[in-house]
């Protein structure tokens, strides 16, 4: 009898708002060293910059919803984030 | 990383000038662009241009936004066919880039609006979402005062709010879709704080229903 191991694979998505349209990181949640570099490069981002970072706006998004929610820290639960930079008043 | 020169301040109202030869460009407008008191942007009022809009202005201190602004006034055809009339345009340096920018974050705008919205947008060049707060906004294809408070179907209100649109790290722009994305998730996401940020251009932010 053999046995076999499904292994679900989740893959995030880290889109970064730029001149390029947007720059995509994606991470697996179980490779740890993916989850720790998406980690770092939200981090970056997002720092205030206030404390030396680029104060980027972070947000978690669905497919097609048509809509998003600030997120404060790094989720590696999370299928979609997008990184946008600081809302100015024109 | 380009040098930055002192506050200046743009004006971001309409502007028209008939152009010479066979191309007319009247009454588009026009980002970034005019200089009001600077020694670095060229003055517009001595290039024949003519002003078809209320003054409105902004301040930057990029000299980024100083060098497009001093191409458009210098060559507007070419300018304008190149940064806002996509595929009707002339060929240009580094036209294929913008289109292929474009389309990734319009990819991206695809994928984050409703089948609904993505259908409004692709007809009007608009479309509508409801703040965290409950208020009903129209957001249309642009980068300044192009977000509308709407109630009982009519425009009460125009604000102006929208990401930092010039990348340091890129020494870049970011592209007129990746805008509306980040008026999108502010506005669903944290309606209160987009609003202390936002100017209102015209009209009134109503009160939210009790």
């Amino acid at each position: 009898m053999t046995s076999s191991v499904i292994t679900n694979t989740f893959t995030g998505t880290l889109h970064t708002l730029d001149g390029n349209g947007d720059s995509q990181l994606t991470w697996d949640k179980d490779v740890p060293g993916e989850v720790e570099a998406a980690r770092k490069h939200f981090n970056r981002m997002t720092k205030p910059r206030s404390k030396g970072g680029l104060g980027y706006l972070a947000y978690t998004v669905d497919e097609g919803g048509g809509r998003g929610e600030v997120l404060r820290e790094f989720d590696p639960e999370a299928t979609r984030i997008v990184l946008a930079p600081q809302t100015v008043g024109g | 990383m380009p040098e930055f020169t002192p506050i200046s301040v743009f004006d971001i109202g309409q502007w028209s000038r008939t152009a010479t030869g066979a191309n007319t460009l009247t009454n588009f407008t026009y980002w970034p662009p005019i200089s009001l008191n600077t020694t670095t942007g060229i003055d517009i009022t001595t290039q024949g241009w003519t002003r078809t809009s209320p003054i409105e202005t902004f301040a930057s201190t990029s000299s980024t936004m100083w060098g497009l602004w001093n191409a458009g006034v210098q060559d507007p055809v070419a300018f304008a066919a190149d940064q806002y009339f996509g595929d009707d345009a002339q060929p240009q340096p580094g036209r294929e880039r913008r289109l292929a920018v474009r389309a990734r974050a319009e990819e991206l705008l695809q994928c984050l609006l409703t089948p609904e919205q993505w259908q409004a947008y692709q007809a009007n060049q608009a479309f509508e979402v409801v703040g965290s707060l409950g208020r009903r906004y129209r957001i249309k294809h642009g980068v300044s005062g192009n977000i509308g408070i709407i109630e009982h179907g009519v425009e009460v209100a125009r604000l102006c709010a929208h990401p930092q649109t010039y990348d340091r790290n890129a020494d870049a722009h970011l592209p007129t879709e990746d805008v509306l994305i980040g008026q999108l998730l502010h506005l669903t996401s944290d309606e209160a704080s987009f609003l202390r940020v936002a100017n209102v251009h015209h009209g009134r932010i109503p009160d939210l229903a009790a």
